[in-house]
């Protein structure tokens, strides 16, 4: 079992460093995409087995005995003791199961769509780190090598991202998404940090810091808290660092349907879940996450709402849905929480994979109201999009309508109306952006027609068909909280509702999601039109709430000016003015040295007589002080 | 009566003599000299020690300096020859191309 | 005596050996190359022995019937015979296409050269001080000898002239060293200083310090430390390549394996009284090797003159050693591993280079564009400079991190503030060299990688090196390097007082 789980890990590495090198070393492009697919293929199908063994196996033993898989010990210094060891709980079980399952999936999907590109094998190398990346981080048994499993999944997301370098603002997106990602993880690497000194060397793995978080100030844990929420922030896109997200589009579909469903975004939520013992302890910092998951669930709903990009559209529902994710988790359900994140896997990257398919179909075109009635063009995309949508617009018995109600139940039972409203609102916003999209792409114009549309291939439809499959059905997981009893992570109880309670807010959900549906409908059923900034508050929508601009202008430019500032006056004038005298001085003194250094073997003897003198006259002095 | 440190004062005067040499000379060969006159220097305190004690280590280990002193010149023997050959003088002045 | 005979085998070996060698080399039509790999035939299996006896061997006298306690056998001192025996073998592989570039090597080349290492393993061995001082002019006169071996060149000849002159004129301060202690204890044996420094703690042992001050003298001599480093620069590039590369690492190695001896046990008494000139030499070393390193136009020269500097760092951990560091020994032990990895793969690209093309890549300009002529090359060459220079991910940060660390255990801040300082200097000259390599155009085409025995061994080291410096262990079922600190402590418990 204990290989079992290392090999989880370890596979991915294995066979990304061999299509790696076998990139590198094929200079001339000899080998054929049927040598990668096989091997970066293979590689993911093995893990899934693999974990869905360990699954097997371990959802028959008692939830509070996790697996531990010890690799080796890593860094041993004083109490810093560090080991590179994995830990298979029921969360992390239920991670790696999804992430292994889709990441699968969407590696069979990139095989066709990658398929004409240049740099076949260097992608699916990406691909398969940025898989095992995400493994590590889910199977860490301390914060560390979660942490470095976090740096690893940032690394893999800006290479792909920039995958398509050729085009400078690709570029530009890889390093947004990795310099944002870069602040949030600041604020975890200084939380862990903090963590480690108040702790006192008692030790840093997962259930040391459960057990040792108990005699630490309330204000501590509160920093420390609100500090692993700023890395959760940057990786699962929240306000405020949420700008790399829409723009990581940038790269390939299928890295868009890998970040957004089964790695990189959730790492935050599936964190935060990690440490809810933590989070625990300090419930008014969970409100605070709860708040700000809102916040960008609503605000991203927003901009959904107004946006014409079919992958942008994706990308910001991806992080309205992180927001609801944000809420349970930081008002305490985890379980629904991570039962979301799990349901969410499946819809989104359908969603994904559909989008791309049209991407593709239609020569990589992307703006949505340049597309229409494609759902007689592409039947078997439209009944997977479909399906899809109604899993995240959250009608039954579609995957999303139970967790998404199991989240916007306990903010209201929980007392937190606000909350509530918030995602109600939300929840009709989704329905009505989600639905809109289906309206134009399919439906609209059904008089279109596509000439030169490109055939799909069966490795593009399969997954499709499966992940329908499952955004279909796997909501029922969540009946009777079944999922979040066996999960069993420390969720903090609520009221429990009386049944009519239950049964009033579950009908008013699906109101909600059809008023959103019908609203859709109305505006976009046959004829729709693109968004038009005609009034204030739709200009501030279609410009994103001006927030690049304003980070630009905040934080580039000033930036930029500051640098130019120390490029210019101190490091010119100042450092380098300072190094200069100071490097000058020691090279002609070297000069001036190495001219003692005359050539002949007398000086030299001289030099060593001289030293033996002088060095007795010190130790005659030395005996004397003595 | 001579007593040990009079010896070790004939021992500290030769060596004295042979770091003279070595600032002075400017002849290899000299050189050469002078470090075995140094060497000499240490090989009777060594005698004078031994005698002192008793022990006849010290004794012994003279002998295994004047064999290392002995090889030692045997090999810069065949430098010299090797260098006179070649530049047509022993001055050390004049054999100094490289300047460290 | 089967379990001496067992002990003394690696010795035995190198010696009959060099003196198989020595009668072997009167055959004229003797390839070279059949008497390299028999040189490395003897020295490996001496070597495998010793890595036998180091598993086995914990406190122990060779012969003590004949010898009586002259010659110790402890892990410190077989660790030592490993790491000469193995840097050794790896001058003699990596050389193996310059060997054969020259004319005028022959049989007997090998044939002195295992006396040196005879030598080298007999001042490891040694407990007594006339046999460290035979031990030591044994090891010297033979490098006197490879020094000068190039006779058709007037540097090389000029080199040993300087080495032989002032060499001998060190040693002679060793040997008066050793008649002062004489003339105090009335022994020579370690053991015998060492209980006659604490039965007389209150008696004048003035002599004593100072016969101690004078064998200093020598080891730092031989080692190059400031103010005795004049020779180093000169001696280094006149030398033939090999013997360049041997003396830089092997040699030091030796050097240190006694004075870690003499400083750690015999003379740990009295070590306080000098201490504060050891600081001062090592300072002066730092300074002076890296104002002279940096003045250097040559390859050779910067990495002798450099060679200096790290000498400095080692005598930084010395001192540490007497104000009382626990840790400082096994940091030298780790230095010296870390150091002899990177010169030697420096060394060797250099030689490798010199017997590869026409014109001898010696000066900085000769790398100008090396990276796009050689990529391979220059990223081994990247790698030991970056060693050289202490920079994180290789096995030199790790030496220069450990030396650090027991100079701030023993609270000496401002001396491990130097030090640093110091290697930030270092920076220029060894990054020179890689600026040089990878930001100009090469004036020659792309060359093939050259598949020998040399480069695959140079591209050996760098990965060890890389190896070294990923530390603990990364890698699973390998141990990391710092594995090699845990064998250095355990070496260093073995030697007793």
């Amino acid at each position: 079992m204990e290989a079992l789980l290392s090999l989880i890990v370890i596979l991915p590495f294995l066979s990304a460093t061999i299509l790696g090198l076998s990139y590198l070393v094929d200079s001339k492009k000899n080998l054929s995409n049927t040598y990668y697919a096989t091997i970066a293929l293979t590689t993911p199908a093995i893990v899934t087995l693999l974990s869905f063994v360990l699954v097997f196996k371990m959802s028959t033993m008692p939830h509070d005995t996790p697996l531990y898989a010890h690799l080796f010990d890593w860094v041993k210094v004083g109490q810093l003791h560090i080991e590179m060891r994995f830990m298979l709980d029921r969360l992390s079980m239920i991670m790696i199961g999804f992430i292994t399952f889709i990441g699968t999936l969407i590696h069979i999907y990139a095989v066709e769509y990658m398929q004409s590109d240049e740099g076949f094998g260097k992608f699916f190398a990406y691909f398969n780190f940025f898989l095992g990346s995400m493994l590590l981080l889910v199977v860490a048994s301390n914060p560390i090598i979660m942490f470095i499993g976090w740096e690893l999944v940032g690394l893999a997301s800006y290479l792909l991202i920039g995958f398509y370098h050729k085009v400078s603002s690709n570029i530009t997106a890889a390093n947004k998404a990795f310099i944002v990602n870069r602040v949030g993880d600041f604020g975890f690497i200084v939380a862990l940090g903090v963590l480690f000194i108040a702790l006192e060397g008692q030790g840093f793995s997962f259930e040391a810091i459960e057990q040792g978080i108990g005699g630490l100030s309330h204000s501590t844990l509160s920093f420390v808290g609100a500090l692993l929420f700023v890395g959760a922030m940057g990786k699962s896109a929240q306000i405020p660092l949420y700008v790399w997200l829409p723009d990581a589009m940038a790269g390939p579909t299928p890295v868009s349907a890998l970040i957004h469903a089964a790695t990189m975004v959730t790492a935050g939520v599936y964190m935060v879940a990690r440490f809810g013992f933590l989070y625990n302890e300090i419930p008014h910092i969970g409100e605070f996450i709860a708040y700000i998951g809102a916040f960008s669930a609503l605000i991203a709903a927003l901009m959904a709402s107004f946006e014409r990009d079919i992958k942008k559209i994706l990308a910001y529902s991806t992080m309205s849905q992180l927001g609801y994710m944000f809420i349970a988790v930081g008002l305490g359900a985890y379980g629904a929480g991570i039962f979301h994140l799990f349901t969410h896997a499946f819809f989104k990257a359908l969603l994904f994979m559909g989008a791309g398919a049209v991407i593709i179909a239609l020569h990589h075109e992307q703006d949505i109201f340049k597309m229409g009635n494609l759902r007689k063009v592409l039947p078997q995309t439209f009944i997977a999009m479909l399906i899809a949508t109604l899993a995240i617009t959250s009608i039954p018995p579609f995957a999303g309508f139970f967790s998404k109600e199991a989240i916007i139940n306990h903010a209201f039972l929980s007392g937190h109306y606000t909350l509530w409203i918030i995602a109600m609102t939300t929840a009709f916003l989704t329905a009505y952006y989600m639905f809109r999209l289906i309206f134009v792409v399919f439906f609209a114009h059904s008089t279109k027609t596509y000439p030169h549309l490109i055939p799909l291939g069966k490795m593009i439809i399969y997954p499709l068909i499966v992940l329908a499959i499952g955004s279909a059905t796997v909501g029922f997981l969540g009946i009777e909280h079944g999922f979040a009893h066996f999960v069993a992570l420390p969720d903090r109880a609520t009221p429990a509702p009386t049944h009519l309670l239950e049964y009033g807010l579950m009908g008013l959900n699906i109101l909600v999601a059809l008023g959103g549906i019908a609203l859709a409908y109305r505006l976009f059923g046959t004829n729709p039109e693109p968004p038009k900034a005609n009034i204030p508050i739709k200009a501030l929508f279609i410009h994103k709430f001006y927030v690049d601009a304003l980070y630009n202008r905040l934080f580039v430019d000033t930036l930029r000016s500051l640098s130019i500032f120390f490029d210019r006056v101190v490091d010119g004038a100042v450092i380098d003015g300072i190094l200069g005298l100071l490097t000058g001085g020691y090279k002609d003194l070297g000069a001036k040295l190495a001219s003692f250094q005359n050539g002949t073997v007398k000086t030299y003897a001289t030099y060593v007589i001289l030293s033996v003198s002088l060095m007795s006259l010190a130790l005659i002095y030395l005996l004397e002080a003595q | 009566m001579i007593e040990l440190s009079h010896y070790l004062v004939v021992s500290g005067i030769l060596f004295s003599i042979g770091v003279v040499g070595v600032l002075r000379r400017k002849n290899l060969l000299m050189l050469f000299f002078a470090t075995e006159i140094m060497l000499n220097a240490a090989n009777i305190a060594f005698a004078a020690v031994s005698s002192y004690y008793g022990d006849l280590s010290g004794q012994m280990f003279a002998f295994f300096i004047i064999a290392v002193a002995a090889s030692e010149v045997a090999v810069g023997l065949g430098l010299l020859i090797v260098l006179y050959k070649k530049q047509g003088t022993l001055d050390l002045d004049d054999l100094a191309v490289m300047k460290g | 005596m089967i379990w001496d005979l067992y002990l003394v085998m690696p010795l035995a070996l190198v010696f009959i050996g060099a003196l198989f060698l020595m009668l072997f080399s009167l055959v004229k039509q003797v390839e070279l190359t059949n008497y390299n790999l028999v040189t490395v035939a003897f020295l490996s299996v001496s070597l495998i022995i010793e890595l036998i006896i180091f598993q086995n061997v914990e406190h122990d006298y060779l012969f003590e019937t004949i010898f009586a306690k002259m010659f110790i056998v402890d892990k410190l001192s077989t660790l030592f015979n490993i790491l000469f025996l193995s840097g050794a073998i790896l001058t003699l592989l990596i050389n193996n296409n310059y060997f054969k570039s020259r004319d005028y090597y022959n049989g007997e080349f090998f044939a002195l050269l295992l006396f040196s290492i005879f030598g080298m393993m007999m001042l490891a061995h040694t407990n007594e001080l006339i046999t460290a001082f035979i031990s030591i002019e044994l090891a010297s006169i033979t490098l006197y000898v490879l020094v000068g071996y190039n006779h058709h060149s007037p540097k090389s000849s000029e080199a040993m002239l300087k080495y032989i002159i002032l060499g001998s004129l060190a040693g002679v301060f060793f040997i008066l060293g050793v008649a002062l202690v004489y003339g105090v204890v009335g022994s020579t044996y370690l053991g015998d200083i060492y209980s006659y420094l604490i039965h007389h703690q209150n008696s004048d042992i003035s002599l004593l310090v100072v016969g101690m001050m004078f064998m200093m003298v020598t080891l730092l001599f031989k080692i190059g430390a400031a103010p005795f480093h004049s020779w180093v620069v000169d001696v280094y590039i006149g030398s033939p390549f090999p013997v360049t590369m041997f003396m830089a690492t092997t040699l030091k190695i030796a050097i240190f394996s006694i004075l870690l001896r003499l400083f750690l046990v015999d003379f740990a008494p009295i070590y306080p009284l000098i201490l504060e000139i050891i600081k001062v030499v090592a300072i002066a070393t730092l300074l002076l090797g890296s104002l002279l390193a940096i003045a250097q136009t040559q390859l050779k020269g910067m990495l002798a003159a450099s060679s200096i500097v790290h000498v400095g760092y080692m005598l930084m951990a010395l001192y540490a050693i007497g104000v009382g560091s626990s840790f400082a020994a096994s940091a030298i032990i780790f230095y010296l591993i870390s150091y002899f990895l990177s010169a030697l793969g420096a060394f060797g690209i250099l030689s490798f280079l010199a017997s590869d093309e026409e014109k001898r890549h010696l000066s900085f300009d000769d790398f100008k564009g090396f990276a796009h002529e050689r990529p391979y090359m220059a990223a081994a060459m990247t790698i030991f400079m970056l060693s050289l220079a202490g920079f994180p991910s290789t096995i030199g940060f790790l030496g220069k991190f450990y030396i650090f660390m027991s100079v701030v255990e023993t609270g000496e801040i401002l001396l491990a503030g130097l030090g640093i300082l110091i290697a930030f200097i270092s920076i220029y000259y060894y990054f020179k060299l890689i600026a040089l390599m990878y930001f100009y155009p090469s004036p020659n085409p792309k060359k093939r990688f050259p598949f020998a025995i040399s480069t695959l061994l140079i591209v050996g080291v760098a990965l060890m090196i890389v190896w070294g410096g990923i530390g603990t262990g990364l890698i699973p079922f390998v141990a990391g390097a710092d594995g090699l600190l845990t064998i250095a402590s355990e070496a260093l418990k073995t030697i007793g007082k």
